[in-house]
């Protein structure tokens, strides 16, 4: 359900992909060579899309630790 | 054609079946000529319980005739989305993954539809673990758009939307983590509503995001949406988000006067990259809501613009933790697309996913301050039309976009913030396809946004179209 739109980043991904298959030590888990270029792609999309959200500035608003409704 | 009886309303049917004028059983068999004929076209359900549901509309006619009426959901033919859970009938989730999954136990929704009497017809097609919107299941094959067999019917609760709009079924229970009751309902010409997060219970419905994930109804009509929704909602003790404010009646109080209601129109967002003639019709809509005494109020909501990275960090974090222990074992058994998602899910940051729940709780606030001027807020609820099954990219106004964004980006503001939303049918496109109006309301007021809807509803007539599936 990730917002998808692979054609918008490009230009990471070879990059980015090296880094993936760099971090499973990090993760604890292997990400297999046919799925290291899509996943790059993707994780490129979601960091492109999360600048606005990089950028809000939210004080001491805090997280429910169980979300609720209000 | 369709049969006539199978394609009435729960409000039409339920008195009739009290009075015993019709029985249950005759109302199954209308049924099932139709999902016979049309499951081979339409391909809405992954299980068809026949055997199980003649019984259980014999049971209700042998009830009903001894006078013991549960209600106006007894002997009514009902199909579930196949993320929940249903004691002795197979639960795919739509996955390879599940294939073989025969719970014994009921979700607590198919259990309380259950207690109402309902008569369970088969468990419908969706997309794998509810994690996208397109219903091309390449498992169980794509569910088709009544309006449009070489169209998708939208998802992930497809096969529920496009049952329900070609009289498979009555009414059908779905699932909306991003606007997946939502978005098929619209596609399909139905009505759909998902409730306030916590006023029904997620207890069996396998997870796609448990922050984001709430259970509904898709249905015929507005009242019918009330009639379920009074069935399914309540305090579940097995969902630690469940709610434990009363349940109200909302049969009765969306019969309320709508003079006066403010309606909120958002002046940015909501309105942005349309395609023309989805614009004009919601944009009539609200004219139409006008004419009955709603006033219209401009809105303008901060922090819509970070609603998707927030989907993104939120819902693929959790759903990436939920599947960890099947990826150990049958990571082999997934689709390549929802592979993908959850692979990328391990490698988001943990700041990133606390920073989108405390922006969560910032856009609350904010929808909060709307509605001090507005009781609900009206928009279309896709931008775009359903496109043909296997393509992924659709034309919304001036924007080419993908049908994720196409599908979400109305969608997805209530499932953060947890508000409720219906969309109801407010016109179909020069080439018969179905448009959808979205309206919204405060936390735990469905009976509000269920008065405006059922207003609208009745001073129009698209609720009364049918496709004609050839």
């Amino acid at each position: 359900m990730a917002v998808l739109a692979p054609t918008r980043i490009v230009a990471q991904g070879a990059r980015t992909s090296a880094l993936l298959q760099s971090m499973s030590s990090l993760t604890g888990a292997q990400l297999q060579a046919q799925w290291v270029d899509s996943t790059a792609d993707l994780v490129n999309v979601i960091v492109d899309i999360s600048a606005p959200l990089r950028a809000l500035d939210l004080g001491e608003i805090e997280p429910a630790t169980t979300f609720f409704a209000r | 054609m369709t049969d006539e009886l199978s394609s009435r309303s729960i409000s039409e049917l339920a008195p009739l079946l009290q009075k015993r004028s019709i029985s249950p059983v005759e109302l199954l068999d209308a049924t099932f000529r139709n999902i016979h004929r049309l499951q081979p076209k339409l391909n809405s359900f992954i299980t068809i319980t026949e055997d199980e549901a003649r019984k259980d509309a014999v049971r209700a006619e042998q009830e009903i005739g001894q006078g013991h009426y549960r209600g106006p959901l007894h002997g009514i033919p009902i199909s579930i989305k196949d993320l929940f859970a249903t004691c002795g009938v197979r639960t795919t989730a739509g996955s390879k993954v599940l294939a073989n999954w025969i719970p014994d136990f009921d979700a607590t929704a198919v259990a309380k539809l259950r207690e109402a009497g309902m008569v369970m017809v088969g468990k419908t097609n969706m997309h794998e673990f509810a994690y996208g919107v397109t219903n091309d299941n390449p498992f169980y094959g794509p569910a088709r758009n009544p309006w449009d067999s070489t169209r998708i019917p939208g998802g992930s609760s497809g096969g529920s939307g496009a049952a329900v709009a070609s009289s498979q079924c009555i009414a059908s229970l779905g699932s909306d983590t991003g606007g997946s009751i939502r978005i098929p309902s619209a596609s399909c010409g139905v009505v759909g509503l998902k409730p306030t997060y916590g006023r029904v219970s997620r207890y069996g419905a396998i997870p796609l995001s448990w922050s984001l994930d709430h259970v509904g109804p898709l249905t015929r009509t507005v009242k019918d949406a009330a009639l379920f929704l009074s069935a399914i909602a309540g305090q579940d003790s097995r969902d630690p988000s469940s709610s434990s404010r009363a349940v109200a009646n909302y049969e009765k109080e969306m019969m309320g006067e709508v003079r006066g209601l403010r309606a909120g129109i958002p002046k940015r967002y909501f309105f942005e990259h349309v395609n023309p003639e989805i614009d004009s019709a919601v944009r009539k809509a609200i004219g139409k809501l006008v004419d009955l005494g709603m006033k219209t109020v401009e809105i303008d909501i901060p922090g819509l613009d970070c609603c998707s990275a927030m989907e993104a960090h939120i819902n693929l974090a959790e759903a990436t933790s939920y599947h960890e222990s099947y990826l150990k074992k049958q990571a082999d058994d997934y689709s390549p697309d929802v592979r993908t998602d959850l692979e990328a899910g391990r490698f988001l940051l943990a700041t990133d996913y606390v920073k989108s729940q405390r922006a969560r709780t910032w856009l609350q606030h904010n929808f909060n301050r709307t509605f001090e001027h507005a009781d609900v807020i009206v928009s279309p609820t896709l931008p775009a039309f359903p496109p043909p099954v296997g393509e992924e990219w659709v034309q919304s106004g001036d924007m080419r976009e993908h049908i994720i964004d196409a599908s979400l980006r109305f969608n997805i503001p209530y499932d953060l913030t947890g508000l409720p939303a219906i969309t109801v049918p407010c016109g179909w496109s020069r080439d018969g396809m179905p448009i959808g109006l979205q309206i919204a309301g405060p936390a735990f007021q469905e009976s509000t946004i269920l008065k405006a809807a059922y207003a609208y509803e009745q001073a129009s007539d698209w609720h009364r179209e049918e496709p004609s599936v050839d």
